[in-house]
């Protein structure tokens, strides 16, 4: 055992040795049905799992160290590379929170806050597709990943289209949607693909599927009462009859002012954990067809609120290369040379803001002192604390149902480690 | 419902998908079109009236690096001239965040949709203003063409 050759570096102390016929095996860390780099050492006694311990880390960049010692516009860059399935969410997380720190909120116009809610349900519908393509292909359904990667292309081209990225988006700025306001088309785009996205199409080749249903019916289960004392967020708790969604229930952005339910089932097993984020695409679809239409309506009106010491970069007023384009603002070159140099400083002081990831609540807490760099920087992960329910669900089940629950609690280790 | 109802639907609905148009684009052959608004490399404009760099060393885009990809080095001379001696940037090391490009105040540094950085050594990424310029003049050329083509 690893625990003895190398004293130095115990990794596994959680699990004793086994005895009387007992195995420990090792599955991951590069275990494709892992989804990352996680390692699960389970005990097992014949398909039994007896015991299971999650050993992460692997994937430990520092990420909120490395936000200490960033300006804060150049903070969000990193949070692309957390949750890197739906990287606008964790954008609109750590925009919003510095908002909140700024104190700000109030000032947002509407037209962003639009912008935003479908840059954020088109991330909602981007990580809900990662995950069912790679669950079902977990569980053997080879056809559904080609078709969830194949909708999700399209919406990699859209957030291309509308920031330049597809994966690391880094798409809104404090204060708005900074350069990223909707190009020519892009909002017909997004409609189009709400238009066009076939949803149905994984409900008919999943829901009713037989062996689907046998992989994932009573298994993993988690009731209640254990998912709200783990602190079980997002779908994972939907699927166990909580309805619980910051959307609603603690509402940002928009959200309380266009037409959506909550999905929630009881059950509380793998199944009812894939219905709610089944039923969550068609929610999403209909809300980017909501907001695409009131953003529409809006337009015209600025995406960036008009406040100098904040929104950068004033580029137009600043930029002077072409003759014509000369503005030869003084006042505004020497503020935009201040907001580059030292960042917008937020009072001291601290906040904390949690949006509806599509993995569930993920949010930042900011310590100001005054400074433009944040004194601390903490995110609170979905992923990571879903995670802690592996034991529950894996005990006592079978050895070919942990791939079953890994895959429906949705993590993604980007944001497990940070 | 009898069992095996929902697998027959499900294949039903595979045959029918495996009739549509294919979806895929063969790259590199034939690689996919790029948004107006794609991020790729990060390129450098050329002064029309002088033909040089069109940076003026103001250090802006160095300082809102998240991740110090870009290294100026200017230099004064006797009579008050200043001048941009060396431009560095490291490619390696930039992940496209464009803040650079947000922060420049003469637009110096521009979009370009060049995205090959194909290179089997780390040192060759490190390019200098006139690559860069290269870069923008040439749009979407492969950055290095050469070893593209062995
Ligand atoms: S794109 Fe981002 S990482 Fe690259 S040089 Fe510009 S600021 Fe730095
Ligand atoms: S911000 Fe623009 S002008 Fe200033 S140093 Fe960078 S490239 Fe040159």
């Amino acid at each position: 055992m690893a625990a003895e050759t190398s004293p130095k570096r115990v990794v596994q102390p959680e699990i004793s040795e086994a005895e009387d016929g007992r195995m420990i095996l090792n599955i991951g860390p590069q275990h494709p049905s892992t989804h990352g780099v996680l390692r699960v050492l389970a005990k097992v006694a014949g398909e039994t799992i007896e015991e299971a311990e999650c050993d992460i880390g692997y994937l430990h960049r520092g990420v909120e160290k490395l936000i200490e010692t960033k300006r804060y516009y150049q903070g969000m860059t990193y949070t692309d590379r957390t949750d890197y399935t739906a990287a606008p969410a964790n954008n609109l997380g750590y925009i919003l929170a510095v908002e909140k720190l700024l104190g700000i909120e109030n000032e947002i116009p509407d037209r962003a806050h639009y912008l935003r809610m479908i840059v954020m349900e088109l991330a909602r519908i981007y990580g809900h597709l990662i995950w069912i393509g790679t669950h079902a292909l977990d569980m053997g359904a080879m056809s559904m990943f080609l078709y969830a990667f194949r909708e999700r292309e399209k919406i990699s081209g859209l957030f291309e289209e509308g920031c330049g990225a597809r994966l690391t988006t880094n798409f809104f700025r404090v204060g708005g949607v900074g350069r990223h306001d909707d190009p020519p088309g892009w909002l017909e785009h997004v409609q189009e693909f709400a238009e066009t996205f076939t949803v149905e199409e994984f409900d008919t080749l999943l829901t009713d599927n037989e062996l689907y249903k046998s992989r994932t019916k009573g298994v993993g289960i988690i009731s209640t009462e254990d998912a709200i004392s783990i602190g079980l967020t997002g779908p994972s708790l939907r699927g166990s009859g909580v309805e619980w969604d910051l959307r609603r229930h603690r509402p940002y952005a928009r959200y309380n002012e266009i037409d959506y339910k909550i999905p929630v089932f009881t059950e509380g097993d793998v199944y009812a954990r894939y219905m709610v984020r089944l039923n969550e695409l068609y929610q999403s679809r209909s809300m980017i067809a909501q907001c695409v239409e009131r953003a529409r309506d809006l337009r015209g009106e600025p995406a960036n609120a008009n406040l100098a010491d904040v929104v950068w970069p004033e580029i137009e007023r600043v930029s002077g290369w072409q003759p014509d384009k000369r503005s030869g603002d003084m006042e505004a070159m020497i503020n935009h040379f201040k907001l580059v140099i030292e960042g917008y400083k937020p009072p001291a002081g601290d906040a904390y803001f949690g949006v509806e990831s599509p993995k569930g609540e993920l949010g930042f807490y900011f310590v100001s002192d005054g400074s433009g760099i944040p004194y601390r920087c903490h995110i609170r992960s979905p992923s990571f604390v879903n995670l802690s329910s592996l034991k529950q669900l894996v005990e006592g089940g079978l050895m070919a149902d942990l791939v079953a629950c890994i895959g429906s609690i949705d993590i993604v280790l980007g944001e497990v480690d940070r | 419902m009898p069992f095996g109802t929902g697998i027959i639907k499900g294949m039903a609905k595979v045959l029918g998908i495996g009739s549509r148009e294919p979806v895929t684009y063969h790259y590199p052959e034939n690689p996919r079109p790029v948004a107006e608004r794609f991020r790729g490399m990060v390129g450098m404009r050329r002064d029309e009236v002088t033909d040089l760099l069109s940076c003026v060393g103001c250090g802006l885009c160095e300082t809102a690096c998240p991740n110090e990809v870009i290294h100026i080095d200017t230099s004064q001379a006797e009579d008050g001239t200043r001048w941009v001696e060396r431009y560095e940037f490291d490619l390696g090391r930039c992940i496209y965040c464009y803040l650079c490009i947000e922060a420049c105040p003469v637009d110096a540094l521009q979009v370009t949709h060049a995205y090959h950085t194909l290179t089997p050594d780390r040192s060759e990424l490190v390019i200098s203003s006139e690559e860069m310029m290269e870069m923008w003049e040439s749009q979407d050329r492969f950055l290095f063409e050469r070893y593209w083509n062995e």
